[in-house]
């Protein structure tokens, strides 16, 4: 007996005219790891909330979803289907650990030791009972998100189901994330469903696959399954959210065996056959990256120091040079001091010590683009700074049903877009000017990240340098033209991009990581 | 660690500051002045970086040198500043009452240093259990907003719209941050809201969940002061503490029964002081 079951199901939202998920067919069986993926838009928020009986979903239903008796809501009762969603800050409800914790357990009225109980499990299962009497506004976004699910997890559900719980977190806390869904799901039994468009991390403890497009389901069923069927139909779907050890095995012609890790890639001699076909590229390349002409500096920190407590210094004695119409990306993990960096350069944060000399004009896009939107529409927040449409210089989708729509409802790339279009309306009038960006990728799937990308590029080309800010490896090894790593309150390794992630060899791309830095 | 549980100790407070607001016997309030000063002290040490606070004193002086100016009452006219006289007793009713005004002010900084958020919380939650939830979510968002609000002051910032050209343009962009923290606070409500759905929120009565814990020695004092506090209100009400000081200053004359209350408030006091002494 399956636990969910969509039979047919079309959903419509509330004012809108066309299916946001069309003929939806989908079992969810208990003790399924499940991992849905496809673009951002592409109905697997949606579906994924029709999974959850106990929130409201906005809209219409045509055709049934059975639920299990087992986990059907009932009054009075926590629900046992439990739903992480995908914003992380505002799913907080209250203001310190461990009333986070004994929130669902408050809701069902249990008695104060039977809630003790509950709450000292789950902290210790996941290992945040030094967190316990901590404010949640404290804590970082791993800590915030394991804090959310360790909440969910003492309401005993049978069904988690998340929604893009990783995305937003650097790998290594993506990493620990997903362990620890792998633990509830082995440990515990829990049937897991998670949605995500990036697939790296999630797809080892995945037992079965979704593939979904434009509110359909494209593919479904056990992971080697799904896995192989797309390698063998390579133009018909979109392999783009996959790990790079398999689109590039894929790409090489693999049909069986396809890599997901790298690990099952060395078991397939896949660095081998890499290896091989690089010698023969070697000599080309070697007569390459030969420019010696001096560059000029438009930026150069000596010595700065920066702190928000006297006591603890987030930079301290960092000291670099950027010239013009490059690319730095600053790597690092999560609370490393790198938005600091960015702020002190952006003359937003004052430094305690040390020279900040800019000989351009300096613009910064901070983390949270939502705090750019201000009017109810697409439309009003691009005249609030641009005289009319056409002086819009990003290629933006200029449609009626873009236009009208809030910000706030636009999808992660396209609130990037909209941003950076808001940022940009004010650089236009100087010359060269120096763009900060903070993680600009957060969250964006592949397609977004190129849209994003199709613009940084533009600007690049106008001879302007930008600094981005970024834990997203595969992204920065493609676009950067150099590279550091903030740790310790300083810039480390600080050299040509290519230099960079070969020298790494943990900190770096998967497939640099599987031909030791030759290929990244 | 905490020596005595957030809600004996607000009790204590309640007791004292009300035992001196509503008694206007000069032994009283010294003691009271004295003891919350020295708890205050306590408490206060215990709390790095806060050091001791005097500002109480300032409203005190000025009710001392405002009491006689505009109250004439009392029969013991001490000199005339134009026609108005300046009377012993209301001099001494101005110390009196000042003596009431900073010690209840010095028993309130204790009761704001040893009530965190979350014993206050713990406090209001014996109230109502909703009561307590919506103040831990207010004091979620309040230090949210202000972190945003000054994340949309940056981002207008880094976007160059401190043009610094006059005052107007940059209230103009104060008020641009403001409305984006609004429409962020809304967006913020509605996916609370769905995720307190969530977590079944409101499918049943609530109960409260607390750190703290409510021990045998905690049940001990709370038994000691609510006898002496009440021993003490009794005597109040029973007017034996009784002091007039228009026109005339006449204290009761004290006997046995007026000692034992003195010295039942002098006992309450003293455990005040080990009790938000911490222990170890």
């Amino acid at each position: 007996m399956s636990l969910i079951e969509f039979k047919n199901v079309n959903f419509i939202y509330n004012g809108e005219d066309t299916e946001s998920l069309s003929d939806i067919n989908l079992k969810i069986n208990e003790g399924d790891f499940v991992v849905v993926s496809g673009k951002t838009g592409s109905g697997k928020s949606t579906l994924l909330r029709l999974m959850v009986e106990s929130v409201p979903n906005y809209g219409t239903v045509n055709n049934e979803i059975l639920f299990d008796e087992s986990i059907k809501a009932e009054k009075g009762k926590l629900p046992k289907v439990m739903y992480l969603m995908q914003q992380i800050e505002h799913q907080i409800i209250t203001d310190k650990v461990w009333h986070e914790l004994a929130f669902c357990l408050e809701q069902a009225g249990l008695s104060q030791n039977e809630m003790r109980n509950r709450v000292a499990e789950v902290s210790n299962f996941f290992g945040i009972e030094h967190l316990y009497k901590k404010s949640t506004d404290k804590l970082s976004g791993g800590e915030k998100q394991l804090l959310v699910l360790a909440s969910l997890i003492a309401a005993n559900p049978k069904v988690l189901v998340l929604d893009e719980p990783v995305s937003k977190l650097d790998p290594i806390t993506a990493e620990h994330f997903t362990e620890n869904l792998r633990r509830l799901h082995d440990e515990l039994g829990i049937t897991v469903v998670v949605a995500e468009h990036r697939l790296e991390s999630l797809i080892m403890p995945a037992d079965k696959l979704v593939i979904m497009d434009n509110g359909k389901i494209l593919l479904e069923g056990k992971k080697e399954n799904v896995c192989k069927e797309m390698a063998l139909n390579k133009e018909k779907y979109d392999i783009q959210a996959f790990p790079s050890v398999y689109k590039k095995a894929v790409s090489l012609g693999f049909k069986d065996k396809l890599p997901l890790s790298v690990k099952e890639a060395k078991d397939i001699n896949l660095d081998k056959i890499l290896l091989d076909s690089l010698n023969k590229k070697q000599d080309e390349l070697l007569n390459k990256d030969k420019d010696k002409e001096k560059p000029d500096y438009i930026l150069s920190l000596r010595e700065v120091c920066a702190s928000y407590d006297k006591k603890a210094p987030v930079i301290s004695n960092l000291s670099f040079k950027l010239a013009q119409g490059k690319r730095l990306f600053i790597l690092g993990g999560n609370g490393s001091g790198k938005s600091t960096l960015l702020k002190v350069i952006a003359g937003v944060k004052k430094p305690d010590s040390g020279k900040i000399k800019a000989s351009v004009p300096v613009y910064m896009l901070i983390q949270d683009v939502e705090m750019c939107f201000l009017k109810n529409t697409v439309k009003e927040e691009l005249l609030s700074v641009y005289k009319s449409l056409d002086d819009v210089m990003i290629p933006l989708d200029f449609s009626d049903n873009y236009l009208k729509r809030h910000p706030y409802d636009l999808s992660g790339g396209e609130k990037q877009l909209l941003a950076l279009a808001k940022v940009l309306s004010c650089a236009k009038k100087d010359e060269n000017f120096l763009l900060l960006l903070d993680e600009p990728t957060k969250g964006l799937d592949e397609t977004q990240r190129e849209n994003v990308e199709a613009v940084l590029s533009l600007v690049k080309a106008a001879g302007n340098s930008i600094i981005t800010v970024t834990h997203d490896l595969e992204y920065a090894s493609k676009y950067a033209d150099y590279a550091a790593f903030l740790f310790d309150k300083d810039l480390v390794g600080l050299s040509k991009a290519s230099e960079f992630f070969k020298n790494n060899k943990i900190y770096t791309t998967q497939l640099a990581r599987l031909t030791n830095g030759e290929i990244l | 660690m905490e020596r005595v549980n957030p809600r004996v100790n607000f009790i204590f407070f309640v007791l004292v500051s009300g035992i001196t607001m509503f008694s206007l016997n000069p032994v009283i309030l010294c003691m009271s002045l004295v003891f919350s000063f020295l708890i205050c002290a306590t408490v206060g040490m215990q709390l790095d970086e806060k050091k001791m606070r005097f500002w109480p004193f300032v409203p005190g002086i000025i009710v001392i040198l405002v009491n006689p100016v505009f109250s004439h009452n009392g029969s013991t006219v001490l000199l005339f500043i134009g026609d108005n006289p300046l009377t012993l007793e209301s001099v001494i009713y101005g110390v009196v009452s000042a003596t009431m005004l900073v010690s209840v002010l010095y028993f309130f900084i204790c009761l704001s240093y040893s009530m965190s958020d979350d014993k206050f919380m713990y406090v209001c939650g014996f109230l109502s259990p909703k009561l307590s939830l919506m103040l831990s979510m207010v004091f979620r968002l309040i230090p949210l907003m202000g972190r945003k609000m000054k994340e949309a002051d940056e981002a207008a910032r880094c976007m160059g719209m401190y043009k610094s050209e006059n005052i107007f343009s940059d209230i103009k962009v104060k008020l641009h941050v403001f409305s984006v923290i609004t429409t962020w606070s809304l967006e913020h409500g509605i996916t609370t809201a769905d995720s307190m759905d969530a977590r079944g929120y409101g499918r049943r009565r609530q109960s409260f969940y607390s750190v703290f814990k409510f021990t045998l020695r905690d049940k001990i004092y709370l038994l000691l002061i609510l006898v002496l506090g009440i021993y003490v209100i009794f005597g109040i009400a029973i007017h034996k503490l009784n002091v007039s000081y228009y026109p005339d200053i006449i204290i009761t004359k004290p006997d046995v029964y007026t000692l034992s209350l003195y010295v039942s408030f002098l006992v309450l006091l003293i455990s005040g002081v080990l009790l938000n002494k911490k222990g170890r």
